[in-house]
């Protein structure tokens, strides 16, 4: 049995932001700024807002179930077959994002920084990272990215102040991209970029309590969509709407621009390192969670013998796609349309459980 | 426990083991570190490639103390290829250079100006995806062929050439003769319909331009920056001199601005620091006065879109400290210190209305005007369609010069001098 353990707010709040805003750091910017232009730091705060409302569905679905976890809560709200179905899906559709985000992480990491190792190498150093947190546990993983929570924050505000030099406020404006309707409905659709929020409900059980699940789930979305925002913003000021869209990492690139006086330039290597730090944080949580539901799904008491065949699948399927191309394609796809996943389930659930008038047992009662 | 311990040595073993080498692991001794890059049209393939490498010793010898003797030129090996494409030509290097070509630290990509001309934006769109080419190496128009620029580009007052090569753009700062333009600014501005490119101009003096005396003693003095590169009446120093910019519009390179103008671009940009300009004196005109200006804050840039023309007004902020009166005029004195800045104020404005018309005559808005008009769209596809850089030469632009003295020096006074005919100011 694999070690659930407790974690507090802080330790989930590190761990949700870090999952959600380590996405920035790949092939996302570029496209939102091919679809929204100079407006795709607002933007995203729309998605942001949008993913709140839908992480409201999520944090009913839990209060009405007080101390089960989504798992449970699709069971008890959905009944024991569609609840399952429900589970599977989710656990298939996080699979399918750990997948395509360990593609894209070995893709980038290849572009700038080892062109000569194998992608496949690449690949299964990541996902071994993984393992090992899985086989250690939820405790150990939440820990960890409160440790690493403050040295990424610093590590990206650095980065950000670093840079100012090279931002030109300018370039923030036609103010309204390519329309503000567009915009608006790029903002909704694409609030599946803070659709991890959701990894919440699966360690619910973990968490002390309705009121903490409530604080992670609000404050991770705006801490991420803050610095999510802040990136577009300062990115797009650094590199302008056109060649924003053109550029692999608009965050790396940032790093690699740096340059104030004689001496203090070239400061992507220690960029890389947060970046990595973060990128393995949601190659493991994901992974983890991936697991946990589909053992709950199964009702499987001892998930650690599925940990090596499930990386296996992770490392077969990231490696399907033929070239980049086709890994942002998916990428795309997924933070287009993951809300229907991420936050419809949640949805349902919590409709279904108010119509047939489900509820768990109230503490105390 | 045990089994923990175990983990715990295999999350530690396996990434020291594995990803601290491997594949992508080269030693620095095994690169060959380009310094500058330099592209010509070629001869008997489509380019003709130079490229700067420090010899072994050179680069060890980094730390030696400056003036030590070392024949400079000796520790920089300059290759030129004949090549059919930029990545092709660094292969083809490879075939006599034995160590690996590498351009993580390339500070000048320098083109000639005969390749400019024809359009280097075929080049530029393609460098980036190199993962060692970065957006912050300078890009230099050389007057004449680059590859001569760069066998003249030697190290001078210092005994690294990369030293150099940073020092010499951070002058831009002091002097504002040259904007230093890196490639990213480039390709932010081959990209966009906010402004077109410009590079630094750059070209090799022999040192011809100084003529030996003639015995006239009549010659009228040039304001500082009315050269080009490579016209400067000079000998020793470096080779290669940088005066001046490249404007482009797109990909292709359609004129020069001179160092004079080249601070009004950079003053109306919002980039110019500081500058010595000399002036002739308002009172005894034959004679000089430098003045060190400086910005006083951004220029104040307004864009009036009407039915049948756009109407830009420009107000520049300068200030200065005099550096030197070559006259016994006191220009200290409260009464006569505004007769001194109008004079500057009214030279300003001619400057900046000549370089604005030159600029529109070349159909090239490289003064960043495009940046406020983006503001009067409000989406990507309305400014676009207005197609800003084309209707630039036909806007209306109105300048405005503010100018204040705020220092006359260490002195605070300016006493007539003497000789035997007495005061020489009552002559």
């Amino acid at each position: 049995m694999i070690k659930e353990g407790k974690i507090g707010v802080q330790e989930a709040i590190s761990l949700i932001t870090i999952t959600i805003a380590v996405k920035v750091c790949f092939t996302s910017p570029a496209y939102v700024a091919a679809i929204t232009g100079p407006a795709s730091w607002y933007m995203t705060l729309i998605s942001a807002m949008t993913a709140m409302i839908g992480f409201t569905f999520l944090y009913h679905l839990l209060k009405l179930f007080p101390n089960k976890d989504l798992v449970q809560a699709f069971e008890l709200s959905m009944g024991r077959v569609l609840g399952f179905v429900f589970t599977i899906i989710l656990s298939v559709f996080l699979l399918l994002n750990t997948a395509v985000f360990v593609r894209e992480f070995a893709e980038v990491l290849k572009v700038y920084v080892f062109p000569l190792t194998p992608l496949s190498f690449l690949i299964i150093f990541s996902m071994a990272a993984a393992a090992i947190a899985c086989f250690i546990g939820l405790e150990s993983i939440a820990r960890a990215a409160r440790l690493f929570a403050y040295m990424l924050l610093i590590g990206f505000i650095s980065v950000i102040l670093l840079a100012m030099p090279t931002y030109n406020y300018h370039y923030l404006f036609p103010f309204w991209g390519h329309g503000f309707d567009k915009t608006v409905l790029i903002g909704l659709v694409r609030s599946s970029f803070y659709g991890e929020v959701i990894l919440i409900g699966i360690f619910a059980g973990s968490m002390q309590g309705i009121s903490h699940i409530r604080k992670t789930g609000y404050i991770s979305i705006a801490i991420s969509g803050i610095t999510t925002s802040l990136t577009l913003l300062t990115t797009i000021m650094a590199f302008n709407y056109a060649t924003a869209q053109e550029t692999t990492s608009r965050l790396y690139e940032l790093t690699r621009i740096i340059q104030i006086g004689n001496f203090l330039q070239r400061l992507d290597p220690i960029f890389l390192f947060t970046w990595c730090i973060g990128s393995l944080l949601y190659l493991s949580i994901m992974t983890y969670c991936t697991l946990t539901t589909y053992s709950k799904a199964f009702r499987i008491q001892d998930s650690r013998p599925l940990i090596i065949p499930l990386l296996i699948i992770v490392f077969t399927l990231s490696m399907l796609p033929d070239n980049l191309v086709q890994v942002t394609d998916y990428v795309h796809f997924l933070r287009q349309y993951g809300w229907t996943i991420y936050f419809s389930l949640p949805a349902i659930a919590l409709i279904t459980a108010a119509l047939r008038k489900k509820r768990g047992v109230q503490d105390g009662a | 426990m045990v089994r923990k311990l175990l983990l715990l040595l295999l999350v530690i073993a396996i990434p020291l083991t594995a990803m601290t080498g491997c594949y992508d692991a080269e030693e620095v001794t095994e690169w060959a570190y380009v310094y500058s890059i330099g592209m010509d049209k070629g001869v008997t393939d489509k380019l003709r490639m130079t490229v700067q490498i420090p010899k072994a010793q050179a680069t060890s010898a980094g730390g030696q103390a400056e003036g030590s003797g070392v024949d400079q030129k000796s520790n920089i090996e300059t290759i030129t290829i004949d090549c059919p494409s930029f990545y092709a030509g660094v292969n083809m290097l490879n075939s006599f250079v034995s160590k690996r070509i590498n351009y993580t630290h390339t500070k000048f990509l320098v083109f000639s100006e005969e390749l400019a001309r024809e359009g280097i934006d075929i080049y530029l769109t393609a460098f980036l995806r190199g993962r060692q080419i970065r957006r912050q190496i300078y890009v230099i128009v050389s007057k004449g062929p680059s590859s001569e620029f760069l066998t003249q580009n030697q190290a001078t007052l210092t005994t690294s050439l990369s030293r150099k090569q940073q020092y010499i753009m951070n002058q831009s700062d002091t002097t504002g003769f040259y904007e230093n333009t890196t490639y990213g600014d480039m390709l932010n501005d081959l990209k966009s319909p906010y402004s077109q490119p410009i590079a630094v101009l750059g070209s090799v003096n022999y040192g011809n331009n100084l003529l030996p005396p003639d015995g006239n003693s009549e010659i009228p003095f040039k304001t500082v920056g009315d050269y080009y590169a490579g016209e400067l009446a000079r000998s020793g120093g470096s080779k290669v001199e940088f005066l001046g910019t490249a404007v482009f519009n797109g990909g292709k390179m359609v004129g020069e601005l001179n160092g004079d103008e080249t601070r009004v671009m950079m003053m109306i940009r919002d980039d110019f620091k500081r500058g010595f300009f000399t002036i002739p004196d308002p009172v005894s005109p034959e004679k000089a006065i430098s003045l060190d200006v400086r910005k006083q804050k951004p220029p104040n840039i307004k864009i009036k879109f009407a039915e049948d023309k756009v109407r830009i007004d420009v107000k520049i902020f300068l200030e200065a400290d005099i550096l030197a009166v070559q006259s016994t005029i006191d220009y200290e004195n409260k009464e006569k210190l505004p007769i001194l800045e109008n004079a500057f104020k009214e030279l300003m404005k001619k400057q900046v209305d000549k370089t604005i018309k030159k600029c529109q005559d070349l159909n090239a808005d490289v003064f960043e005007f495009g940046n406020i008009a983006a503001m009067s769209f409000n989406t990507v596809e309305e400014f676009e369609a207005y197609n800003w850089l084309g209707s630039f030469k036909d806007t209306e632009i109105h300048t405005q010069v503010d100018f204040s003295i705020r220092r006359t020096g260490t002195k605070i006074k300016n006493y007539e001098n003497f000789s035997t005919k007495g005061k020489e100011g009552e002559k």
